[in-house]
């Protein structure tokens, strides 16, 4: 993709919206535009930063306590539901039986999104801000950055140590158009970068599954992507780094 | 959506919308700019909420929400006009170093931590400076995490225009923040 053409899409690209096709093609030319990597980049920080302060404004002090105060005092004007009559019940039945049947066809006919779509949205954030630190939104020690996730995501964010590498810091990202917690690691012996993400995923959430048999191996260009859950978030490994070394980290992380 | 009662009909509506107060209250802020009137707003969005919400039907709680306090607010609160025009940071416009460049604000460090250095009020105000249009666009992507869809939905108007406005309220929110930090001399040098 030239350059004219990458130029309009970069906005959304960072918002996530391209369909996968159109994000590869961008993603080929940011690794080859530094006029685009560097557009890129401070609109993911101005992002940031701008979110991070206007994020500050909160609702006073006891303003929930004088809203529920005011609901105690209304009535809903809206008939609540009651129970139906005998004559009624056919008439539920069938409209339940339609309905199921609709849910199930919008099922068939729409079902989730490719697994390649997945494998795109993992690999970005990695290919955005993996390899620049003043991308970063939170570094220090393993207890600061956890306890910084621990009030901005709603699943458990663990903070591994990975044989090799250091840990850099985070991020907030997106996934699934859903927030995601991106963790970099540098090992500095071969001057690589590694992310990891946790993020929320029903095409990986399989609870009865051990560890072991549930990685998913992904590519993305030249990016290696490993995914797996447990059950309750799912985490996925995403570096420059072939299939085998990032399945043993998933596997150490899955035994500790 | 079963309640039986008015006990479990309130229980329900205040576990599922209450824990979007904190977004609302911030919405309600940046459409009246100032505390009393997001107050007011707000309370005004959950009452409505509350009567409407024995029609809810497995909608998006957020989004719908957030539809009740814009349109809230477009129906009591514009018309009458109860907020403030002018602000304490001015609505500056971009000068023309800033046309027509690739917009790099800060291409090194210390740059970033000038604009870092800005005040929580500064930035508030320069998103509460922006057009209508633009401000909720912006408020509802960059920090509610909306998709372009549900902004659409919200603001009832076609997703190339969510995108065109969002990118402008973007561009002009940046510019302001970056005009601003200049002039009061937090950056000494125009942008590369």
């Amino acid at each position: 993709m030239k350059h004219p053409t990458a130029w309009p899409l970069l906005d959304r690209f960072l918002d996530g919206v391209l369909d996968s096709e159109t994000r590869w093609a961008v993603a080929a030319h940011l690794a080859e535009c530094p006029t685009c990597q560097a557009y890129l980049a401070e609109q993911a920080r101005m992002r940031a930063f701008v979110r991070g302060r206007l994020s500050r404004v909160t609702a006073p002090e006891g303003l929930a306590g004088r809203i529920q105060t005011r609901l105690r005092e209304g009535k809903p004007r809206q008939a609540m539901f009651h129970w139906p009559r005998l004559w009624q019940i056919p008439l539920v039945a069938t409209s339940l039986a339609l309905l199921l049947l609709l849910v199930l066809g919008w099922w068939l006919l729409f079902p989730s999104p490719p697994s390649s779509d997945l494998m795109a949205e993992l690999a970005t954030p990695h290919l955005l801000f993996a390899q620049d630190d003043n991308l970063l939104e939170i570094a220090g020690t393993q207890m600061a950055i956890q306890s910084w996730f621990q009030d901005k995501v709603s699943f458990p964010v663990m903070i591994p140590d990975l044989p090799e590498y250091t840990l850099q810091g985070g991020r907030l990202v997106a996934v699934n158009r859903r927030r995601a917690v991106q963790l970099i690691y540098e090992n500095e012996r071969v001057k690589q970068y590694l992310s990891l993400l946790y993020f929320e995923s029903p095409l990986l959430q399989q609870s009865s599954l051990k560890p072991a048999s549930s990685f998913k191996v992904g590519q993305y260009g030249n990016i290696t992507i490993v995914s797996w859950s447990d059950g309750q978030t799912s985490m996925a490994l995403v570096a420059n780094r072939s299939a085998d070394h990032l399945l043993r980290l998933a596997e150490q992380m899955g035994n500790k | 959506m079963l309640h039986r009662g008015k006990t479990d009909y309130t229980q329900q509506f205040e576990e599922l919308a209450l824990p979007y107060l904190n977004m609302i209250y911030r919405t309600a802020y940046y459409l009246t700019r100032t505390t009393a009137e997001a107050e007011d707003l707000t309370q005004e969005t959950y009452l409505k909420a509350y009567r409407a919400f024995g029609n809810l039907r497995g909608q998006n709680v957020k989004a719908w929400l957030f539809a009740i306090v814009r349109n809230t607010y477009l129906d009591q609160y514009r018309r009458q006009q109860r907020y403030p025009v002018t602000l304490e940071i001015e609505a500056l416009e971009p000068s023309s170093n800033h046309r027509g460049q690739v917009a790099v604000l800060w291409a090194d460090s210390a740059e970033e931590q000038l604009l870092a250095g800005l005040p929580d009020e500064v930035v508030q105000r320069a998103l509460a400076n922006l057009p209508e249009e633009w401000r909720l666009i912006v408020l509802l992507a960059d920090v509610e995490d909306f998709s372009y869809q549900e902004i659409a939905d919200i603001v009832q108007i076609p997703m190339g225009t969510v995108m065109s406005r969002l990118h402008r309220g973007r561009k002009r929110l940046y510019e302001q923040l970056h005009s601003y930090a200049h002039t009061r001399g937090y950056i000494t040098e125009g942008y590369r």
